[in-house]
């Protein structure tokens, strides 16, 4: 016989040994995982940040004051008056405020609109006029479209006071939405 | 090993928080213009009347107690269109309900200039409603 034949094999279990060692994890490792894994969570359910932008002012138009009373602007533009105020058409009609919300596709929203006695409009020579029952559309509460948008309308009530001094009145006022 | 489940946890937790219960905040701006009118006080026996108005806009407050004279009104040709007459003026309230209650009644119109008043005949002889028209250069 062949020394050669005789020879045994020669197995090394170095390398697959090794392969399967198992090594201690390390707390950074472990916690790079574990945030790659609340990303694919987060990013399965989408969830985006929810914005509002103004895209149009709330316009009570012109009038005459006469005695006094109140202008209210409705979610779709239309005004009323009450008292003696007599509404005019010249200088622009009335709007209501338009605004876009984005976010989330579908998600419901919380309206929050400024409450009575908070709002007024000034000439901006000592003159004012208050802003109160603030309304929306929808109201209290909006659904997103599919696309993740709604448009949001917002009307009030002006007080005019019995002669009130004539000119150009502004003001602001701020509109929240909230994820419910 | 389970102070990272927890942490970790936490911070995931945190994350779907914020994200819940995020807020969104924009300022709008509102306005409103009172507009100044030019009163016109005249008695009926005195119309027509000139008045003048470069704000354009006049208001018509009729005295009471006159005697409903029957005349022609006269609408200037104008730029403002086509004399009106109440109840409405361009979308504002010019009704003279009756003479005898003519000094709570006014109203008010749209014009570049008003030029003329002058009353219509009246629909009815004692009290009812009456016209004015109100002509523009």
């Amino acid at each position: 016989m062949s020394r050669t034949l005789m020879r045994p094999l020669k197995l090394s279990f170095t390398r697959p040994a090794k392969f399967f060692q198992p090594r201690p994890l390390r707390p950074l490792r472990a916690l790079r995982r574990w945030l790659a894994v609340a990303a694919c969570v987060l990013g399965a359910s989408a969830v985006q940040a929810q914005t509002i932008a103004n895209t149009g002012g709330l316009s009570f138009g012109s009038f005459v004051a006469g005695s006094g009373g109140t202008i209210a602007v409705a979610t779709n533009g239309g005004r009323s008056k009450t008292g003696g105020v007599m509404l005019v058409a010249q200088g622009g009609s009335s709007t209501a405020a338009q605004f876009i919300v984005s976010g989330t596709a579908n998600a419901t929203y919380v309206i929050t609109l400024p409450s009575d006695a908070t709002v007024a409009l000034s000439d901006g020579n000592g003159h004012s006029m208050a802003v109160n029952s603030f309304v929306s559309y929808p109201s209290a509460t909006g659904t997103l479209s599919g696309a993740g948008t709604q448009i949001l309308s917002v009307g009030a009530t002006l007080t005019v006071g019995n002669a009130q001094a004539p000119g150009s009145y502004t003001g602001s006022f701020p509109v929240t939405v909230n994820y419910n | 090993m389970s102070t990272v489940f927890a942490s970790t946890g936490l911070l995931f937790a945190g994350v779907l928080s914020a994200a819940s219960g995020q807020a969104a905040t924009v300022s709008a701006g509102a306005s409103a213009t009172v507009i100044d009118p030019v009163n016109v006080t005249t008695s009926v026996a005195d119309l027509p009347v000139t008045v003048s108005t470069s704000g354009g806009w006049v208001r018509v407050v009729m005295p009471p107690a006159q005697p409903p004279p029957v005349s022609s009104s006269s609408s200037g040709g104008g730029n403002a269109g086509a004399a009106v007459a109440s109840p409405a003026l361009d979308g504002a309230s010019l009704t003279l309900e009756s003479f005898k209650q003519l000094a709570a009644s006014d109203g008010t119109v749209q014009g570049d200039t008003v030029s003329a008043l002058s009353l219509l005949a009246p629909t009815a002889p004692n009290g009812g409603s009456y016209s004015v028209t109100v002509a523009f250069n």
